[in-house]
């Protein structure tokens, strides 16, 4: 898949966030306040508990007092707002001091196997201090300050599998809960989201007494949670390539399983509204990337057109797949949009996929290969790295490494900034194109395992080409060393898989997104539909207050 | 002591690999290796941890491997660590194994013995029996695993036996066979700890994590630092500017 096709997908229903809210809506989870130990100002230590049908976990949220100055959403931060665990299981006391010791310092503590996710969040400064002063006046909020930022915390790191001490994602396989790929993580922010509502709430409270009042509640549901991710997202997807094969190769299923239906006028009516709906959303998404806005405004106008033309293709009876070629006359923003929208409308064939989202990371190599076998697979999977020429210096402009702060990874020019020495091995495109000269010197008929034994240094790259050639997807497109590679690209993949809604790019290399923004809130999980999110026309509490009735009536699979 | 998560493991030894630069070995391999050793409390970190210095040193070269007849191969490390070198030796001898029911692998000239074996428990899971045999200088002085095809976990032998040649003191003679393998008789080692032994280790490993010295932590966490570059302003805005928050 290219690398501007990742970088304009958006949530889907088998994203990671919506499994989880139809996991728990089907399951009746049940989320309640445990223990709320805060100061007026807001600082100290709240408990959530949820309760699943095997099993029941806390979330311990601490709230700390921090400087202005202090509040950073890179990795080389120290302090935040707010940090937090998903513990399985009871905390006890012991526990309680345990996770008070060390949650706050996030990287710099230890934790144990009984802590699911480690994470932290800062606050959205402007929408927190306008919802405290406004509630606390017994006013609603600007919604436009909302719509501004659409969360009141904005995470900055969410930790699973084993990092820092905490439970490896292998001993949850067995628990019906977490077992998805990224479904603890997504859960704890999901519940972080109630905290920020019941935090601002409270100190509403604290400051107005009796005058204070709650938000209401289709704001509530407005609210999500935000998300600061940086350059440390590219690395991961490029050195878990088969995760990034299964994830997309599962989205691929899931709309070759519904293309071929025939489009129906029920079928019209139902993509209809979702399709303004996602007008209507990407109208209201504030960004400062003048380039994300003008692909924005683009999008806009060619679903206009999309939408114009569905009635014909129902009349001709032609099948969605039909219908998604001709979208590929439009921006690559404005066919993500439409498959979103398309994946809506079949339930019971889509939903299914949502739970092989779980990849074999293995990268092997099988005996019977011979030098001719992996030229082949090269030479048809890996054409895009072949015809890179890598003797033009924009070619091999960027190095990436890893920087003693906190080891967040960066990008130096080559030849210009120190640290190339300590490459970080990403340049997969450079390594397959030395692998492939290399191949050429050898007699096509001999084994790969002979190879390998006069050349081991190209073992790695060969066993990633082997089996990423023969997946379905493939690996990843992209010469991340190229001056004009964007990394970008990578980021908005994976956190459309996660479910990120709202992309508001800050550079080339860092992204804000919100994440659960129009989810149903704790104490109304359904199983509702709530893409592509939209700011409530008015605050009266009802579900069909939206602006554009987006309520979902799936396709009759027949 | 403390407690790490095998993932933790895992990605620490990878990155101390990558910070020897070495062109011979695969970082997430090798990282492997040691954590599958370890989970089993067959103590993969500190054997990890000395050969660390010697991977320092090593001479970056391929293996010599000779057919000294057939269905017996003898592969010279040049003295190098079975870490780097073992998977493309397997690789090449799981070819010559096509079309016959077993065969010797004889290593010779190798070092860090005991971390073959999460290449070896690989083997057992494709459905091939497995025998890795071989004597130390020290206690224990003979170690014999036999993993039959499809077993998740060997059984292991060790007696205070020592080698008749001194040369056995660096090889390594592993069997694979499509058929089973039959185990030892119990007399010839002085201990034997079963698979079921070792799986209730590795379960524990998994459920409460890994018990690791911390000194040994320490050193592969120094070791695993030299892949990290020096920060400066410019390096700071090589991760994107930061910008003020909302």
């Amino acid at each position: 898949m290219s690398p501007d096709r990742l970088g304009a997908m958006h949530q889907t229903r088998i994203s990671f966030v919506r499994s989880l809210i139809r996991r728990m809506a089907n399951q009746n989870w049940q989320t309640s306040q445990y223990r709320w130990d805060l100061s007026e100002h807001g600082f100290g230590t709240a408990i959530y508990r949820l309760t699943t049908p095997e099993h029941h976990y806390h979330l311990v949220v601490f709230s700390d007092e921090i400087a202005d100055d202090e509040r950073n959403d890179r990795v080389i931060a120290e302090k935040w707002d707010i940090t937090f665990a998903l513990v399985h299981g009871d905390v006890d006391d012991a526990l309680l001091a345990q996770l008070q010791s060390n949650v706050p310092l996030q990287e710099a503590g230890r934790n144990t196997s009984k802590v699911l996710v480690l994470a932290r969040a800062n606050k959205s400064v402007r929408v927190f201090d306008h919802l405290v002063e406004a509630l606390s006046q017994g006013q609603q909020p600007d919604s436009q300050v909302l719509a501004s930022v659409g969360y009141i915390l904005r995470t900055t790191a969410v930790y699973g599998n084993g990092k820092f001490g905490i439970a490896d994602f292998e001993i949850l396989q067995d628990n019906h809960d977490f077992n998805l790929s990224f479904s603890a993580q997504m859960c704890a922010v999901y519940m972080l989201r109630q905290f920020s509502l019941d935090w601002i709430h409270f100190l509403a409270q604290q400051q107005g007494g009796e005058q204070a009042i709650q938000l209401a509640r289709p704001l509530q549901r407005y609210l999500g949670v935000g998300n600061a991710t940086g350059l440390g997202m590219a690395p991961y997807l490029i050195n878990h390539p088969r995760i990034v094969d299964q994830w997309l190769s599962e989205r691929e299923k899931a709309i070759a399983a519904i293309s071929n239906k025939t489009i129906t006028p029920s079928g019209c009516d139902t993509i209809t509204p979702l399709l303004q709906r996602a007008c209507l959303h990407l109208q209201q998404v504030v960004t400062i990337d003048a380039h994300q806005r003008a692909l924005n405004h683009r999008a806009v106008s060619e679903i206009e057109t999309v939408i114009s033309t569905l009635h014909d293709a129902a009349k001709q009876h032609q099948s969605w797949l039909q219908w998604l070629e001709q979208n590929q006359s439009y921006s690559y923003e404005t066919q993500e949009i439409a498959l979103s929208c398309l994946l809506e409308l079949y339930p019971d064939d889509v939903d299914s996929f949502e739970n092989t989202m779980n990849a074999d990371e293995n990268l092997t190599l099988s005996p019977g290969i011979t030098v001719c076998d992996l030229q082949d697979v090269l030479a048809t999977r890996y054409r895009w790295a072949l015809d890179i020429d890598f003797s033009q210096p924009e070619n091999t402009y960027w190095f990436w490494y890893r920087s003693e702060d906190k080891e967040e990874p960066r990008m130096g020019v080559r030849g210009q900034e120190p640290g190339e020495d300590r490459e970080l091995g990403l340049d997969i495109a450079y390594q397959v194109y030395q692998l492939n000269l290399a191949l050429a010197k050898e007699p096509s008929h001999s084994t790969l395992a002979e190879f390998l034994l006069k050349q081991p240094q190209f073992r790695s790259v060969a066993r990633r080409a082997w089996t990423l050639g023969h997946c379905p997807m493939g690996d990843i497109q992209m010469n991340v060393l190229s001056q004009s590679a964007l990394p970008m690209h990578l980021l908005r993949c994976k956190l459309a898989m996660f479910g990120a809604t709202k992309f508001d790019p800050r550079s080339d290399r860092w992204v804000r997104v919100t994440f659960f923004q129009g989810a149903p809130l704790t104490d109304e999980i359904h199983d509702g539909e709530w893409l592509f999110p939209l700011l409530p026309a008015d605050h009266t509490d009802t579900h069909a207050n939206n602006c554009v009735d987006t309520t979902s009536q799936p396709e009759d699979n027949a | 002591m403390m407690q790490v998560s095998h993932n933790e493991l895992v990605v620490l030894i990878g990155k101390a690999f990558t910070g020897l630069r070495r062109s011979c070995g695969e970082a997430d391999m090798i990282a492997n290796m040691v954590t599958d050793l370890e989970m089993v409390g067959l103590n993969g970190v500190e054997h990890f941890v000395k050969a660390l210095a010697f991977l320092q040193q090593e001479r970056d070269c391929p293996v010599d491997v000779e057919a000294t007849s057939p269905g017996l191969l003898t592969a010279n490390l040049h003295g190098c660590s079975i870490l780097c070198h073992l998977p493309t030796v397997l690789d090449f001898t799981l070819e010559k194994l096509i079309g016959r029911s077993s065969i010797t692998l004889n290593i010779q000239h190798c070092h860090n013995r005991w971390l073959a074996f999460g290449e070896l428990v690989k083997l057992a899971a494709k459905g091939l029996s497995v025998k890795a045999t071989w004597h130390n200088g020290h206690e224990p002085k003979h170690i014999m695993y036999v993993l039959n095809k499809g077993c998740i976990n060997p059984e292991l032998f060790v007696s205070a036996q020592s080698a008749t040649q001194p040369a056995c003191l660096h090889s390594l003679k592993i069997e694979i066979s499509t058929q089973p393998i039959p185990l030892p008789e119990a007399s010839e080692f002085e201990h034997h700890i079963s698979s079921q032994t070792l799986a209730n280790t590795q379960a524990q490993a998994w459920q409460h994590g890994i018990t690791v010295d911390e000194t040994h932590w320490q050193q592969i966490k120094q070791a695993a630092g030299a892949i990290l570059v020096e920060s400066s302003d410019t390096s700071r805005r090589g991760a994107g500017e930061s910008e003020p928050s909302l």
